[in-house]
């Protein structure tokens, strides 16, 4: 991730996640050559402009090089030191919502098709009701958010490494209670993330930002 | 483009030093570089990992005519580099159920990130990324190398930046390459 990771175009169009989680789906074979050095390297600007061409050239044809980029990018998001507490957390919510729209859209891919959505126009959002960074009892991890007219929603939590860790049926309840797989996966003090999708009844969709909550 | 590691300490450039406090401090320097980078759920391990990574330093020493610098920056790339192998090989390991615990409490095991939904769409959706990669090969290289690094996540600016173009040029590049990928996966009969 870049030290200036600027927001998704609002006009990004949906099938963008979808192709992203698609292709990061293939996997190579955990054998071929991937220099790990040089793709730091090259997400770094130490190779020439032909140099770091190339490597990209080679994301394509290497899925085992392509998985090494992915990591290196979500890594650099993961270097709190190196940057202004601020600005580590943008770039982490950043990287954070680019997988998560990812998983999302493999998770949508399962439903029926529908016409092309361009995130510009939606006008309704699903947001938190709880603050920045809660710290949720680890009795009873319980994640809120506002309600959108006549929505069910769907979960998902994730770890800060961005794996799914949960997913929740359709409800129409406003809120979801961390299970205790989950719990058992999260050390104390452990960070989430989570999402909501919520289904309205048009027939869309709305996905929320990705919020992050600690486990007590 | 990522910030470059600013900040790791020189401890293994500092003069005069005899071999073995060189090492001891290249070793300290390193176990600080992984533990920066490295994800909460494999902190566990930081020490191992960079124990490997200093593996890899003096293995490449040993190469060398003379001693190079050991600057931070190569420290942090270094660290990076085993902790990315060490992801990857975690990876690929087979799944463990999640009573899997190691001793001291955290799960050994890891999960491949995955969509939820049954094997077959599972299938399907590979299918697509397979597609994706075809018609990515046979898109003009211009086009190719933008959209791939688009798909891996990055932004225009950030494609335009990496490949060395102008925004304007990579966010055209990366717009064709778009619609030519929509079209060649229709043509596929992949809904994009």
């Amino acid at each position: 991730m870049t030290s200036k990771e600027a927001p998704r175009p609002a006009g990004e169009p949906a099938d963008v996640a979808r192709l992203r989680a698609a292709l990061a789906s293939v996997r190579g074979d955990g054998q071929s050559p991937v220099d790990a050095e040089r793709i730091f390297d090259a997400l770094h600007g130490r190779l020439t402009v032909e140099e770091r061409q190339a490597v990209v050239e080679e994301l394509l044809s290497n899925p085992d090089a392509a998985e090494a980029w992915r990591l290196a990018r979500e890594l650099a998001v993961d270097s709190p030191a190196r940057v202004t507490p601020l600005r580590t957390r943008l770039r982490w919510f950043a990287a954070a919502a680019v997988v998560v729209l990812a998983a999302g859209a493999a998770w949508r891919y399962t439903q029926p098709a529908s016409d092309p959505v361009y995130r510009g126009s939606e006008t309704r959002a699903v947001v938190s009701a709880l603050p920045a960074d809660a710290v949720l009892p680890r009795a009873q991890p319980v994640l809120r958010w506002r309600s959108v007219e006549g929505a069910r929603y769907r979960v998902r939590v994730l770890t800060p490494e961005l794996e799914l860790l949960e997913e929740s049926a359709e409800s129409p309840a406003l809120e979801h209670t961390v299970g205790p797989a989950v719990l058992q996966r999260v050390p104390p003090g452990g960070r989430i993330l989570w999402q909501v999708e919520a289904r309205v009844p048009d027939g869309g969709t709305v996905v929320s930002p990705t919020f992050s909550a600690r486990i007590e | 483009m990522p910030v470059p590691p600013p900040d790791i300490d020189d401890a293994a450039n500092q003069e005069p030093a005899p071999a073995e406090s060189r090492w001891t401090a290249l070793a300290a320097a390193m176990a600080r570089a992984v533990r920066r980078q490295c994800p909460a759920w494999l902190s566990d391990h930081a020490q191992d990992i960079a124990q490997m990574a200093l593996a890899k330093v003096m293995a490449a020493e040993e190469k060398r005519e003379g001693e190079r610098p050991l600057t931070p920056f190569y420290l942090h790339k270094v660290a990076h580099s085993a902790l990315v192998d060490e992801i990857r090989r975690r990876k690929r390991r087979p799944e463990v159920p999640l009573e899997g615990t190691s001793e001291s409490g955290g799960l050994e095991g890891r999960f491949e990130p995955r969509a939820a939904g049954d094997p077959e769409s599972s299938a399907s959706f590979r299918e697509l990324g397979a597609a994706v990669r075809d018609c990515l090969a046979a898109a003009s290289r211009e086009r190719r190398l933008a959209v791939t690094l688009y798909l891996q996540g990055h932004t225009v600016p950030e494609t335009a930046r990496i490949l060395g173009w102008d925004n304007k040029r990579a966010e055209n590049l990366v717009y064709r390459g778009l619609a030519d990928l929509r079209q060649c996966l229709m043509g596929k009969g992949h809904r994009p």
